[in-house]
């Protein structure tokens, strides 16, 4: 992955000393509250419902051992000893003391890490797909492209006042897992005959109003990503409104102009930065990939080994976390291992600082030292190689690591909702953790096949209800906790919004509500019919019908 | 009022120079973008507010001397992109920052092209003062360094990481 060179350092140290200096200036009333907010903003502080929330930047997911343990030390020295994975992938600490965060950004940036950009009105951190440089069905590996992409954002001086925050997401998949399509910009990289181009998609997004980007510009030379990108992002700084904070983001912007007239202002401002020397250098997407080369890979044969053959078949629980916690790798003998943070009784994406040195330590003993955090809270070891997976499986169970539940119904986005934020409706983490329980048969999960639910507590979105193929929604309904439940979302390249079921229901409901969702689908399915395909073809009524019948 | 502008004349929009500042009564406000339009002989200055459409004066950039911009809350950047698409147009004049900006924000102001800043106290002109005095390093170019860092990096081998 990426190392800092003292350029690198020197940009994270001015801004720790920077910060120091403007949170002493707060502390001392030479600042004043409202000045102070959106400089901590800028560096992932955000005040909420009980103390601070500290966001640390994971830039698009990739993260070393050394810096997990540095992680799980901050959590134990300036907070409570665990962490939080975001479904931005980056990680949380819900406890610091506002007096101590400059202590803490000191700290994070001895291991070249930061919160610089993390919130506020700016260009946030910059995902992609988590399996970037080890999945199959890949035109390139994103990486690169994202680190060129992070420095031009670091403390851009046109941007850091916008009218809203800016996400931007990387794929270069045939299957989408960055979300392309639901953020500010989307980027989608392919190789083409005269080099690296991109389509750029704009305007998408959750929150209050939720919207599938549009094709902005196809095709576009990778090198003029950064001079297009300033364009796109300067008419968005000029004209998105700055009246309601809800119609702020560029998205409510390209819909109110147009695509196509959005897209004209967008050409005269490219206009202005086309061959110049924004233009990225031949020489720095080599220097830059060097750091993304592959590790020293064993020769294997792609065959999975017979002492491997055999646990398999012998030990059913490490059967089923194989099947899916991990997934094939582009390097033959190679599987890429998904370590799930879902397990029952915690809060989906929650970490413990000794689980946090553990996989740190798992990581360098089985993969190469790095590891990745993804957009559905979950952690990635993604170099194992196959005939080291029964060692590492019982490692992560004795963790408490090893739960199989990728892509079923146990895996869910979940955001921290009512215990912690203060924006919330209603909380999320009960609801999650009451339907974890409700379907602790892991059998019946299984059978269920690949489903995606998705929780947020209010309309800002964080748990990404939209785009689950069950969304639930915290509402308040009279100053009383309520949940609304949606249908038939879903991420990737057939994005799309889920659509609302009808009347909320009181949060002791929802388990119910949820198993009579599940039971509609296991008796209609045909064969192998997944979840959301079910739904596709038969429609939301009968889930309706099932829901409501007996609640009135 | 306090006033800190640029003492050098500068060639190159993208040069930055030392500031003094100076306790010298404001002068007169330059005429709104509205009033110069109408205004038959035009005046050599102009101010801009958020939201204005400025294109009337990209063919007469070389006529002005002063462009002020007002930024009538600190959160609202739109002045950021007002300066640094006026300098890349190639205006090479004083260009002021008025208003409500705080001095947290000067680095930028000034990487965005603003050379002169119309303070509301001596104490923040001169916080502001020392802040621009200090050399930082960033990834982009602007106005004060025009390439940016990938251009200017001085690569280390891999070993010495
Ligand atoms: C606890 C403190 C938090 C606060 C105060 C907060 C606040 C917000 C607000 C106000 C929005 C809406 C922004 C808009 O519509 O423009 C938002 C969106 C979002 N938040 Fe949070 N959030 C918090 C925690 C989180 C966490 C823990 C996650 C990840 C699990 C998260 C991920 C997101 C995402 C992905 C969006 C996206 C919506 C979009 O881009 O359209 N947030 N958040
Ligand atoms: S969705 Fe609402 S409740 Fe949940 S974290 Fe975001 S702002 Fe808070």
């Amino acid at each position: 992955m990426y190392q800092y060179d003292h350029y690198d350092q020197a940009i994270v140290d001015q801004r720790v000393a920077q910060f120091k200096d403007q949170t002493q200036r707060f502390l001392r009333g030479e600042l004043s509250a409202d000045e102070y907010q959106p400089l901590r903003l800028q560096n992932g502080l955000y005040i909420q419902r009980h103390a601070p929330m500290l966001r640390i930047a994971v830039p698009y997911g990739m993260i070393s051992s050394d810096q997990l343990r540095a992680v799980a030390e901050i959590t134990r020295k300036y907070d409570r000893g665990y962490a939080h994975i975001s479904t931005r992938q980056n990680i949380q600490i819900n406890w610091p003391e506002l007096e101590r965060v400059p202590d803490i950004l000191a700290d994070l940036s001895r291991v070249q890490m930061h919160a610089i950009q993390t919130s506020g009105n700016c260009i946030r951190n910059i995902t992609t797909d988590q399996f970037a440089g080890v999945i199959d069905g890949e035109q390139l590996d994103p990486r690169p492209y994202c680190e060129i992409l992070r420095q031009w954002s670091t403390l851009h001086p046109e941007f850091a006042f916008l009218p809203r925050k800016f996400k931007i997401a990387i794929s270069s998949n045939t299957t989408d897992r960055a979300a392309i399509l639901a953020h500010d910009v989307g980027i989608e990289l392919k190789r083409a005959s005269k080099g690296v181009v991109a389509d750029i998609y704009v305007g998408g997004g959750l929150g209050r109003t939720p919207i599938i980007g549009s094709l902005l510009k196809a095709n576009l030379p990778a090198e003029d990503l950064i001079g297009y990108l300033e364009a796109v992002i300067r008419v968005y700084n000029q004209f998105g409104r700055r009246d309601n904070k809800y119609k702020a983001r560029i998205k409510i912007l390209a819909k109110a102009m147009g695509i196509e007239a959005f897209g004209a202002k967008v050409d005269v401002q490219w206009a202005l930065k086309k061959q110049s020397d924004l233009q990225i250098t031949e020489s720095e997407v080599e220097r830059v990939s060097a750091y993304f080369s592959a590790p020293d890979y064993q020769n294997f044969d792609a065959e999975l080994p017979s002492n491997l053959q055999s646990r398999l078949s012998e030990n059913r629980l490490f059967a089923r976390w194989f099947e899916k916690n991990t997934l094939t790798h582009r390097q033959p003998g190679y599987r890429i291992v998904n370590v799930a943070l879902k397990s029952a009784g915690i809060a989906p994406g929650d970490i413990t600082h000794t689980q946090l040195d553990a996989l740190a330590q798992l990581a360098d003993r089985f993969s190469f030292g790095e590891l990745r955090t993804t957009h559905q809270q979950n952690i990635v070891l993604a170099d194992v190689a196959q005939n080291q997976l029964y060692e590492l499986w019982l490692a992560l169970q004795m963790h408490e690591l090893a739960a199989p539940v990728i892509g079923t119904l146990h895996d869910m986005i979940c955001c921290p909702g009512g215990d912690f934020c203060s924006l919330a409706n209603a909380k999320s983490i009960p609801i999650a953790q009451a339907i974890q329980a409700r379907f602790d048969d892991l059998d019946y999960v299984y059978d269920l096949g690949p489903i995606e639910l998705n929780i947020s507590g209010c309309m800002n979105a964080c748990g990404h209800h939209h785009i689950g193929h069950i969304g639930i929604l915290g509402v308040d309904k009279k100053g009383r906790e309520f949940y609304q439940v949606a249908l038939g979302g879903r991420q990737g390249r057939e994005a799309s919004i889920g659509k609302i079921l009808g009347p909320s229901f009181g949060a002791e409901d929802m388990p119910d509500v949820i198993a009579k969702i599940l039971d509609v689908y296991v008796s209609q399915r045909l064969d192998e019919e997944t979840f959301i395909h079910t739904y596709d073809r038969i429609g939301i009524d009968p889930f309706k019908e099932a829901v409501y019948a007996t609640s009135h | 009022m306090q006033h800190l502008t640029s003492t050098e004349t500068h060639t190159d929009p993208y040069q930055f120079s030392v500031f003094t500042p100076s306790t010298t009564e404001p002068h007169a406000a330059a005429p709104g973008l509205r009033d110069w339009i109408d205004a038959d002989i035009k005046p050599s200055r102009v101010t801009i507010a958020p939201g204005e459409d400025f294109a009337v004066l990209f063919d007469q950039l070389h006529k002005l001397q002063a462009i002020e911009i007002q930024f009538p809350v600190f959160t609202d950047g739109r002045g950021f992109s007002t300066a640094r698409e006026l300098r890349e147009r190639g205006y090479t004049g004083t260009l002021q920052a008025t208003g409500a900006f705080i001095t947290d924000q000067i680095e930028y102001l000034s990487r965005c092209g603003f050379n002169a800043f119309e303070f509301q106290s001596a104490s923040h002109a001169k916080v502001a003062q020392v802040r621009l005095a200090q050399a930082r390093e960033v990834y982009q170019g602007d106005a004060r360094q025009p390439l940016p860092l990938f251009r200017r990096r001085i690569s280390q081998t891999r070993e010495t990481l």
